[in-house]
């Protein structure tokens, strides 16, 4: 069942001296429990296109729907905390929190009281695979695996639908990176999240359902 | 909502709590500035309102040349206008008079004429004689000085000299003082009336430049003997204390209207009261001196409030902006700009809240500030650090979520 889909979507962006065209007429669709892998190399527009389906900016022209309702028409802020989560390489965990209270932020945002966000928390910590002890470290004191998965756990907190991952193995090592990789694609096909993974590593892609290519902002070929 | 914003915000204020304190020390240092500052202001402010009692500006009626401030002729006329006048307090008048006990006529008046006499509207009027040194007649008192009847304070040398008591009644030829054209002083007969004598005095350490009177009189007791007489009526000495010394000029102008004219040194000498000598040096001098001061410090004031909000925005841009990553994640996990304000604003609000009602204590206690002054300064001080906050959050705000992601990867 299509979820997702970007309608000749293009983005660009002022710097100090030119106009930066990230993104040129990207059209494509997206099921649901299927995982996706774009892949391309660096400045090809792959993370400008992550933020664009992660409602973080609106498209210059083109249209980007869900559900079959443009992003354009729904509350982005809404989108991000119940549809759409993503995670990112460099993990982007509150620093100030402990492993479980970074899981359990989403929820809290939602206003659902702390006892049932703990618990909700430490389910979710338990499904990417962190042990008990983890729950009270705060971030620094954790590995990068370990705090990717925590970043995982805090994208399936909001319970949505849609899964977007910038390079979410970029900083890890290939132990961790084919767990993290085995948790993605269990995401997909077990519990049914669209999973967009951003990435320039085969053997993520690998592991993908659909691998789409882009290269100077535009999606070259699919599979 | 509230909880999550007041929950967050504590729990990131206590987790960082190094940055938290020292950011309420900053917070604490400012509003113990402020509190100097307003203190300082509000200290002038008081004393500029107190000065009036402190420093007071009183006017005596003198002769033109300004040689004589008592024996002098006063007009009737003059005296009601002070009498009246709104911006005048604690008037002091006295009339000089001479007098004899018993009945006697001008050709007769050698030996009897003996005592000096003063009649005033106030123990004030005779220099040297404290209140407490009048001995009053059971059921007569102060009261004495404003009343017009018949009675008398007398001296008690006096009365023992003429086997006289407090509680007699006594009949007192009075003269009056009459001046001439050409500086002569004449003495004529008033009244012969019958006074009481109400109370008794001690005249040893009279400090006045006219004769030491033995007997006082009310000083509207002997208006009306001159009424009764059909004499024209001159006060000796008239002086008072300006009700509110920041009239002055409205005050000057109307003594001027009521004919006292300022004092000029050249002037021939006379006997006439018709000049003012306004002691008003030291009130002006103080006066100008703080209003100069405190205008200073108003007008500093905004300056001060910049430099506050300056060091508000500073503190928060350098505790906020360390976290723009929390921020634009805040934003990618879907909280809106206004909720992320509000989690970043109370959290930096509950720290300056602290460090104010901290300070404020510390002010009060140690600084003796007053509590009107340490309000002032814990408003100024929320009012301008929280806006520099409310800068800084803005200005964060401002920026792409986006860039602030992407840039941290």
């Amino acid at each position: 069942m299509e979820l997702l889909r970007l309608e000749d979507v293009s983005y660009s962006y002022q710097t100090k001296y030119q106009t930066i065209e990230a993104v040129k007429h990207v059209s494509c669709s997206f099921e649901q429990a299927r995982m996706y892998a774009v892949v391309g190399e660096s400045g090809s527009g792959k993370s400008t296109l992550l933020s664009l389906m992660a409602g973080l900016d609106l498209p210059v022209s083109g249209d980007i729907l869900v559900e079959g309702k443009s992003l354009k028409t729904l509350s982005r802020d809404r989108y991000r905390r119940d549809i759409a989560s993503v995670v990112y390489q460099s993990f982007h965990l509150f620093p100030l929190l402990t492993a479980q209270e970074n899981v359990m932020f989403p929820m809290e945002m939602k206003g659902i009281r702390s006892g049932e966000a703990a618990e909700r928390a430490c389910r979710m910590l338990t499904r990417v695979g962190l042990p008990d002890k983890i729950r009270k470290q705060f971030p620094k004191m954790m590995s990068g695996g370990e705090q990717q998965r925590v970043a995982i756990a805090r994208a399936l907190a909001a319970e949505g639908k849609i899964l977007l991952a910038d390079e979410p193995t970029g900083n890890l090592d290939s132990e961790n990176e084919a767990h993290i990789v085995k948790i993605l694609k269990e995401l997909a096909h077990q519990e049914g999240y669209l999973v967009i993974v951003i990435t320039h590593n085969p053997e993520v892609a690998k592991a993908a359902d659909h691998v789409l290519q882009m290269k100077d902002g535009r999606l070259v070929t699919g599979r | 909502m509230l909880y999550f914003y007041v929950h967050t915000g504590s729990r990131n204020a206590v987790r960082q709590r190094y940055k938290a304190i020292l950011s309420m020390l900053v917070g604490l240092a400012v509003v113990l500035l402020l509190n100097i500052y307003t203190g300082y202001m509000d200290s002038m402010q008081r004393q500029l309102r107190d000065l009036p009692g402190a420093v007071p500006v009183t006017a005596t009626v003198s002769n033109l040349n300004g040689s004589l401030d008592a024996g002098l002729a006063i007009p009737e006329k003059t005296v009601e206008r002070i009498q009246n006048c709104p911006y005048v307090k604690d008037a002091v008048f006295t009339v000089q008079l001479y007098l004899g006990f018993g009945t006697f006529t001008m050709d007769d008046y050698e030996g009897k004429l003996n005592q000096f006499a003063a009649g005033t509207n106030s123990v004030q009027g005779i220099r040297g004689l404290k209140e407490e040194e009048i001995a009053w007649m059971d059921g007569a008192d102060r009261d004495f000085f404003g009343s017009d009847r018949r009675e008398c304070v007398v001296d008690q040398m006096v009365l023992e000299d003429n086997g006289l008591q407090v509680g007699d009644v006594v009949t007192l030829t009075i003269f009056y003082y009459r001046y001439g054209d050409y500086h002569e002083i004449f003495f004529e007969p008033l009244t012969i009336q019958e006074y009481q004598i109400t109370g008794c005095m001690d005249m040893a350490e009279y400090l006045g430049s006219m004769p030491v009177p033995s007997v006082l009189l009310p000083f509207q007791t002997v208006r009306k003997e001159f009424r009764e007489a059909g004499l024209p009526f001159t006060a000796d000495s008239a002086s008072f204390a300006v009700k509110d010394p920041f009239q002055l000029d409205a005050f000057k102008q109307d003594m001027k209207e009521a004919g006292l004219l300022p004092v000029a040194a050249t002037a021939e000498y006379r006997y006439d009261g018709n000049a003012l000598t306004v002691r008003d040096s030291m009130f002006i001098q103080v006066s100008e001196r703080l209003q100069e001061s405190l205008e200073l410090m108003q007008a500093g004031l905004p300056l001060v409030l910049a430099i506050v909000a300056v060091i508000g925005y500073i503190t928060a841009y350098l505790l906020i902006q360390s976290r723009r990553g929390e921020y634009a994640v805040m934003r990618s996990l879907g909280l809106g700009k206004g909720q992320c304000f509000g989690v970043m604003f109370l959290e930096t609000a509950m720290i300056q809240l602290c460090a104010c009602i901290l300070g404020s204590i510390l002010a009060l206690a140690g600084m003796e500030t007053q509590p009107q002054a340490a309000g002032w300064a814990a408003v100024i001080f929320l009012s301008c650090y929280l806006s520099g906050t409310v800068v800084s959050i803005w200005h964060m705000g401002r920026r792409s979520v986006m860039a602030a992601l992407c840039r941290q990867d």
